[in-house]
């Protein structure tokens, strides 16, 4: 779009925010900043490549930068995880995460006119966070959940539209890196990061040293 | 780990119950609400469930807030009549007499609810083969807009099922449109209400009213509800009565994406198709004077919808500092570490009590 100075501050600002969270986030998770830069820089590159699957009455796309760099993240924690039961844990989170993100996508459309309180793609986001949160205790278990909750939910998806063959346009993580695929991921961290120090600091803590990771504990 | 098994059960418990609202809230007897204000005047219809705190723009610029609801009333306060901006409808009419616009300025159009359709044209208000009316719609807003010289893309991507999820579906046509740099991206819908809600005569032809709606959801919004206003403004000069209201409404709907991205609302479904594709064709004039496009516009609606993307950036970073604030306080024990964390991030140097990811930063 053309724009003029205050949309352009706005436009750089919100994306230097998201682009900084996102960074801290992937930091958080035991990645290096030079590891979570080049990650971030994958996912931006990556958000122009969209590769068709299927063509015809059911489109089905993948986009590189919004699936399959999320989706590198995902196994890279899953194994470097501190054990299979963490592997587990967080597998089953992101698979409940899509159950419910399913379910409530069933209910209601999300229209204006449907009095959702809302938007869907915070919301997902939300769902991602707790359920990743409260079945690992841990950010990466929460991230694990909010991109596979978003791309079992868009696979569960496709398959059903191939087999009813739909007429239907599904591109997996197409919006690139602003796909709710990545923010489900980075909101999820973000959530568990600052609900589990809160707790911890609330509570009194684990008694783990200030800073470090405390994955995969009670 | 049975705590965690009933906390996961009690999260979800909660989430069903919030959606099970939100079925609730919809109505699918046929029935609608209505706004009543302090003195008992009839201000809209609605199918849409309103919240206390919602806004809404009535067709006369008088904004109200819902305060109460009690069955099929809403209670609604008057709080203020809103000043349009002044927008310069001589260039508008220059346009409309067929003068090409400078530059090559692109408008994009796509349908999230790509299924909807109008009962008395089609006799369904929803299509399962994805090819619903509204499509005519937008193509008939693509069509009177390339007739006045503008280059549209209108997609006609079908984001089925009619779910949860078509916002994050037509989430990927919407960055598809983006990438081809539109001054404008039109989501186009329609509502369900009763059909007197949006029944109108414009320039002595039968048309449906158009309601616009702004996600409050996201760092947009001020710039968008502008845009909106621009759109109103002009609508209101050019095709008096055209405009139904702006709702002020939760959700997002994808307009975190850019500024003056819109959702427009022809009709119901209990109004005629043709109808509405004659209200598409009245906005097309509407559109480019709004948006800038045209000449003589851009520098002003620059500066509109410029202003309030600026102070949408203040607080933004405020928000986002507090934001940094409570978690450094909350990560790091402390106001005196918040000192220690700006003159690391800033090459200082500071103390080594940062996460262990910071050790290549």
């Amino acid at each position: 779009m053309s724009m003029p100075a205050g949309m352009t501050i706005l436009v750089v600002a919100a994306a230097l925010i998201y682009f900084g969270v996102a960074q801290r986030m992937l930091d958080k998770m035991r990645l290096t900043d030079t590891q979570a830069l080049l990650f971030i820089g994958l996912m931006v590159a990556g958000s122009f490549i969209t590769v068709p699957i299927l063509s015809g009455r059911t489109n089905i796309g993948l986009n590189v930068g919004g699936t399959l760099v999320p989706l590198g993240i995902v196994i890279y924690l899953l194994v470097t995880a501190d054990s299979a039961y963490e592997r587990i844990r967080a597998s089953i989170a992101a698979v409940v995460t899509a159950a419910i993100i399913f379910g409530i996508a069933q209910y209601t459309d999300f229209d204006p006119s449907s009095g959702a309180i809302i938007d869907p793609l915070w919301l997902f986001s939300i769902v991602a966070g707790i359920v990743g949160y409260l079945a690992g205790r841990s950010r990466r278990a929460a991230f694990i959940a909010g991109v596979l909750g978003i791309l079992l939910t868009d696979v569960v998806h496709a398959v059903r539209a191939r087999m009813a063959n739909m007429n239907t346009t599904t591109v997996l993580g197409g919006a690139g890196v602003f796909d709710a695929m990545v923010i489900a991921g980075i909101i999820a961290v973000a959530l568990a990061e600052l609900v589990g120090e809160a707790r911890e600091r609330l509570t009194g803590g684990p008694g783990v040293p200030d800073g470090l990771e405390r994955e995969g504990e009670e | 780990m049975m705590r965690r098994v009933f906390l996961l059960a009690l999260i979800i418990t909660a989430l069903l119950f919030a959606v099970g609202r939100i079925v609730l809230a919809e109505r699918l007897d046929g029935g609608y609400y209505t706004l009543v204000d302090e003195d008992g005047r009839s201000i809209t219809m609605t199918a849409r469930h309103l919240d206390i705190g919602d806004a809404y723009i009535a067709a006369d610029n008088k904004r109200y807030e819902v305060v109460a609801i009690s069955g099929d009333e809403v209670q609604v306060r008057y709080t203020e009549t809103i000043t349009l901006p002044e927008v310069d409808s001589s260039a508008f009419r220059t346009q409309v007499g067929g003068t090409s616009p400078s530059g090559e300025r692109v408008v994009g159009i796509y349908h999230t609810h790509n299924d909807e359709s109008y009962v008395p044209s089609s006799g369904t208000e929803s299509r399962d083969d994805g090819r619903g009316d509204i499509l005519q719609v937008g193509r008939a807003l693509a069509d009177a807009m390339e007739n006045l010289g503008f280059t549209v893309i209108w997609s006609d991507n079908s984001h089925l099922p009619h779910d949860g999820q078509a916002y994050t579906r037509s989430r990927r046509t919407a960055m598809e449109l983006l990438e081809k740099e539109p001054i404008t991206l039109i989501d186009v819908h329609r509502d369900a209400t009763p059909p007197e809600v949006y029944e109108t005569e414009i320039e002595g032809q039968p048309a449906t009213k158009v309601r616009i709606v702004v996600g409050r959801q996201n760092q947009n919004r001020e710039a968008n509800l502008e845009y909106a206003k621009r759109i109103k403004a002009v609508a209101d000069e050019e095709f008096p009565g055209i405009i139904e209201g702006i709702f002020d409404a939760r959700g997002n709907y994808n307009q975190d994406l850019g500024p003056r991205m819109i959702l427009l609302e022809f009709g119901a479904h209990t109004n005629y198709l043709e109808h509405a594709q004659q209200a598409a064709e009245f906005f097309a004039k509407v559109i480019p004077a709004a948006a800038g496009i045209e000449p003589g516009q851009a520098q002003a609606a620059d500066k509109e919808i410029g202003a309030p993307a600026g102070r949408s950036v203040f607080w933004i970073l405020g928000i986002a500092a507090a934001v940094l604030i409570v978690y450094l306080v909350i990560n790091r024990q402390g106001l005196g570490s918040i000192t220690s964390f700006f003159r690391r991030e800033a090459g200082l140097g500071g103390t080594s009590d940062d996460d262990p990811g910071q050790e290549n930063g």
